[in-house]
């Protein structure tokens, strides 16, 4: 059933694998897909990716640096992999416990091979899965086991119910009615109605003697109650208990050490228990200061116990202790705070937590770290990972490829209104001009007053800045317009063609700021990308922006998507941070957005004038961040 | 016992007015004895941990780089422990040691960093300074395609003020040499000096950084000239070719791997 299981180091070697029948089907290319896109991009709060046709599950093993990746046929649904994950987890761990510590050479060197375990574990957990959905047999069924006594009782129980349905008629003369009520009892039982209503009634006077002698008994119990009660304290223990507890007098020692061994850890399993509600942190310490108590009077009892006891004292002082999710949990939760606090999406921060308690779950933290740290270590890791781009970002590079071919390089800008779509644009536009190149800018905002005549002032503006003089006369930026009220991409797709004959190397196209959510205007938009297919899709975005950032992005994506006729849509490949300057140090936007589309921030917008334009220090942003 | 006391104290007494007595005829005033001994204490122990911390942190690590899936760890895996392994896309580095000649009883380091984009910058970070030698492996077949990837990161690597100031040698493995449409070491390095050059120009261009602080690289090569990998006065660059999956006509050869590290000690 299962195509792969395979057992990798986290440097990246293949340690074991098992492939259905032993065919060697290639696992690699789905499992780089699944390192890439989910791992490496801090999804792992999801451990379920599809690639292809093939699903797969994963669990790191973060002790021993592991990665388990089982993989299936998408149309399977296989219950059980979970728990064969786990399963084989465990076994492999504990077969080779020693070698997986003992470095990467030693794992080069050990040939792993758990077939026969994996043969089983698999085997058992496709029997598991087998038999989940067969029916129980009556004699199984809870119900076969109850005797008919016990369907009497049940018969009785069902008939207080009625009873207590009449009691709510006011007039007791009504009782003898419920009796003759056509739902009471079928006809072929006329014959014993008589004696039955008889005893019902009697049941039914009863109890509303009884029930009225209780409620004079509460009340008498009202009045009595007032008087003074001693307080018995839950967990209090009483007299009885205090021999047990007494510790005062050394105890006779029938039965050698096993007894008094057994009593310690039950004191310090309560103890555990009782701490288990305070807050984690200092669970983990009064853990390890019980741990010691424990050691300390065993190795009082006997030599031989005592340095093992000794050798435990160490271990626990050391603190070799792998992190747990409960353990975590509180430190992930302020550390979540935070970054909301900071202006990170809500469910952006949630996952990232996600993503690193599983990335730290299970690892053995060093003596002098804290929990605290820890995490606050690896969520540091993980953001600059997010931040820094997973392929090259290299305009200029790119533009001069396309100049070598003839062509001119394709910038589409889009966004909501009012994110500074034109004023980047332009600046954008600067810089390229400063390296050198001629642009052509594209005013397809056919639809707000004044678009068009922004982008001739500062076509003007940067033709002041380089006068064609000084390039012999050729202008080194121009406007292509066409009006207002004209279809945005055919307008897009004519300034293409104009800069290839007039051999401009860059076209930069504005286009109308629009909601995410006017559907019109989205479909507008994709068409525009669609038609003109341009090297470069960037999405403006201000870093003012705190939870929308996710609402805007996702559904900008989702509307290219659904809008491009062709197989492979395009959609956001890049991202334009506008308004940094504005926002201190709550530079969470630029997280959400990195992490939502998993592309690069391309420029960072930071004042007013043509050269602030920065490129994104994914270091310095998340400083900024974690402070 | 109370005796020998005194006479180590009178001892004392007649050793500090000895030095005195120097410090005067070199016309420095005595109560400034305290701090002249302090600042010697400080000058003898700041050279004793020089010398113990120097001896301990000597560079001894190999650092096998290069874009993801060019054959780094396959090529570490070969040279540690002699097989060839399967392998995935690495998550973190891979440290093994290496005794390049069993007479000189040298033991390096050899580091595999992960080749993946977001996170090869943090743990070529870790290591740079400790680098011996760098190997920058480079997949011959898909050359072509991946020439601006391997070019941004050599890039990188040039023009990094550590690695300026460790100057480590340099070796550029050309991998994959098994496979038919493998790209020979002349070809790649005159296409890759051809693209570094592109780089430079781009990379002068590119936009600073937000933070705002200095640009931490080192001018590539000479300015005014095209660039050539001799211009390289810091570095020594060597071109190899390598394989470590046997091709149909050819053995797994890492000879010459093997030989430029014998070459580091």
């Amino acid at each position: 059933m299962l195509d792969f299981f395979t057992i990798l180091s986290k440097g990246g070697f293949v340690l074991w694998c098992y492939t259905l029948q032993g065919v060697k089907t290639n696992f690699t290319e789905p499992i780089n897909a699944l390192i890439k896109d989910v791992i490496l991009q801090e999804r792992s709060g999801t451990a379920n990716f599809v690639h292809g046709a093939v699903q797969m599950k994963y669990k790191l093993d973060n002790e021993y640096e592991l990665i388990f990746v089982v993989g299936y046929q998408t149309i399977l649904t296989l219950s059980y992999v979970d728990k064969l994950i786990d399963d084989v987890q465990q076994r492999f761990r504990d077969k080779y416990r020693q070698k997986l510590l003992d470095g990467t050479l030693c794992l080069l060197k050990t040939p792993f091979n758990c077939a026969s375990e994996f043969a089983q574990l698999l085997k058992l957990a496709e029997q598991s899965q087998v038999k989940a959905p067969v029916m129980k047999t009556y004699e199984k069924s809870a119900k076969s086991q109850k005797t008919i006594n016990s369907l009497k009782i049940e018969k009785n129980k069902k008939e207080t119910p009625v009873n207590k349905k009449s009691k709510n008629s006011p007039k007791p003369g009504q009782n003898s009615s419920s009796g003759k009520s056509p739902d009471a009892s079928p006809k072929p039982r006329k014959v014993e109605e008589p004696s039955d209503v008889a005893r019902q009634r009697e049941l039914f006077i009863q109890k509303q003697l009884q029930a009225r002698s209780n409620k004079t008994d509460k009340k008498k119990k009202g009045l009595s109650d007032k008087s003074k009660k001693e307080r018995v304290w839950d967990n209090g223990g009483t007299a009885k208990d205090a021999p047990v507890l007494d510790y005062s007098s050394p105890k006779p020692q029938t039965n050698g050490h096993e007894p008094d061994m057994e009593l310690v850890t039950e004191t310090e399993q309560s103890w555990v228990n009782r701490s288990s509600s305070i807050q984690a942190l200092e669970v983990e310490e009064v853990e390890t200061y019980d741990a010691v108590e424990v050691q300390k009077t065993s190795a009082a009892e006997s030599d031989k116990k005592s340095s093992a006891g000794l050798f435990g004292m160490f271990r626990s002082l050391v603190g070799s202790k792998a992190l747990t999710k409960e353990a975590l949990q509180p430190v992930l939760d302020t550390m979540s705070d935070h970054l909301i606090g900071k202006n990170v999406a809500a469910d952006i921060a949630s996952k990232m937590c996600e993503s690193v308690a599983t990335k730290l779950e299970g690892k053995v933290l060093g003596t002098f770290s804290t929990i605290a740290y820890a995490v606050k270590q690896s969520l540091n890791e993980s953001l600059v990972q997010i931040l820094t781009p997973k392929r090259r970002v290299d305009i200029l590079r790119d533009v001069l490829e396309a100049q070598r071919s003839a062509r001119p390089y394709v910038v589409t800008f889009c966004g909501v209104n009012g994110v500074g779509k034109s004023t980047n644009l332009a600046k954008i536009c600067f810089w390229l001009m400063e390296n050198g190149f001629r642009v052509m800018i594209a005013a397809c905002d056919t639809f707000r007053a004044g678009a068009v005549e922004q982008l001739r002032t500062h076509v003007a503006r940067l033709n002041a800045l380089h006068p064609p003089s000084k390039n012999n006369g050729i202008s080194q930026v121009h406007l292509y317009e066409k009006g207002y009220g004209k279809d945005a991409a055919g307008i897009a797709m004519q300034a293409i063609y104009a800069a290839r004959d007039q051999r401009y190397d860059v076209v930069l196209v504005d286009t109308a700021g629009r909601m995410q959510d006017n559907e019109p205007l989205m479909r507008a938009l994709a068409k525009l990308i669609s038609v003109n297919s341009p090297d470069l899709v960037l999405f403006v975005g201000e870093a003012l922006v705190g939870n929308e950032a996710v609402d805007q992005l996702v559904k900008f994506n989702q509307a290219l998507a659904d809008h491009s006729n062709s197989q492979e849509p395009r959609i956001i490949d890049g991202i334009v941070l506008t308004k940094f300057d504005t926002i201190d140090d709550k530079v969470g936007a630029a997280i959400s957005m990195t992490y939502i589309t998993g592309q690069p921030i391309v420029f960072v917008g930071i004042g007013q004038s043509y050269p602030d334009l920065r490129s994104l220090n994914p270091k310095a942003v998340v400083q900024a961040l974690l402070k | 016992m109370e005796r020998s006391c005194c006479e180590l104290k009178l001892e004392m007494a007649t050793s500090m007015k000895y030095y005195q007595e120097i410090l005067r005829s070199f016309g420095i005033d005595e109560n400034l004895l305290p701090i002249f001994v302090a600042v010697v204490v400080i000058i003898l122990s700041a050279v004793i941990w020089r010398l113990v911390s120097g001896g301990k942190s000597r560079k001894s690590a190999v650092l096998l780089l290069g874009i993801s899936q060019c054959g780094k760890s396959q090529l570490f895996s070969f040279l540690t422990s002699g097989l060839v392994k399967d392998t995935q896309i690495s998550l973190k580095e891979n440290e093994a040691p290496y005794i390049p000649n069993e007479k000189k009883k040298t033991i390096l380091t050899m580091v595999d960093i992960p080749g993946q984009e977001s996170i090869r910058s943090r743990f070529f970070d870790n290591h740079k300074s400790n680098a011996l030698g760098i190997l920058f492996v480079i997949d011959s077949e898909a050359f072509q395609k991946t020439i601006k990837d391997v070019a941004e990161f050599l890039f990188q690597i040039l023009t990094d003020k550590t690695v300026h100031k460790s100057a480590p040698t340099l070796c550029i493995a050309c991998n994959k040499q098994d496979l038919l449409m493998a790209k020979s070491k002349r070809v790649i390095q005159a296409q890759l000096e051809k693209e570094l050059n592109t780089v430079r120009k781009t990379q002068s261009a590119a936009l600073t950084s937000t933070s705002g602080g200095g640009n931490e690289s080192v001018f590539l090569g000479e300015k005014g000239k095209d660039f050539q990998f001799q211009q390289l006065t810091k570095f020594k660059v060597q071109f190899i070719e390598c394989n470590v999956k046997a091709g149909e006509e050819r053995e797994i050869n890492v000879d010459e791997v093997t030989s430029w590290i014998v070459s580091l000690v």
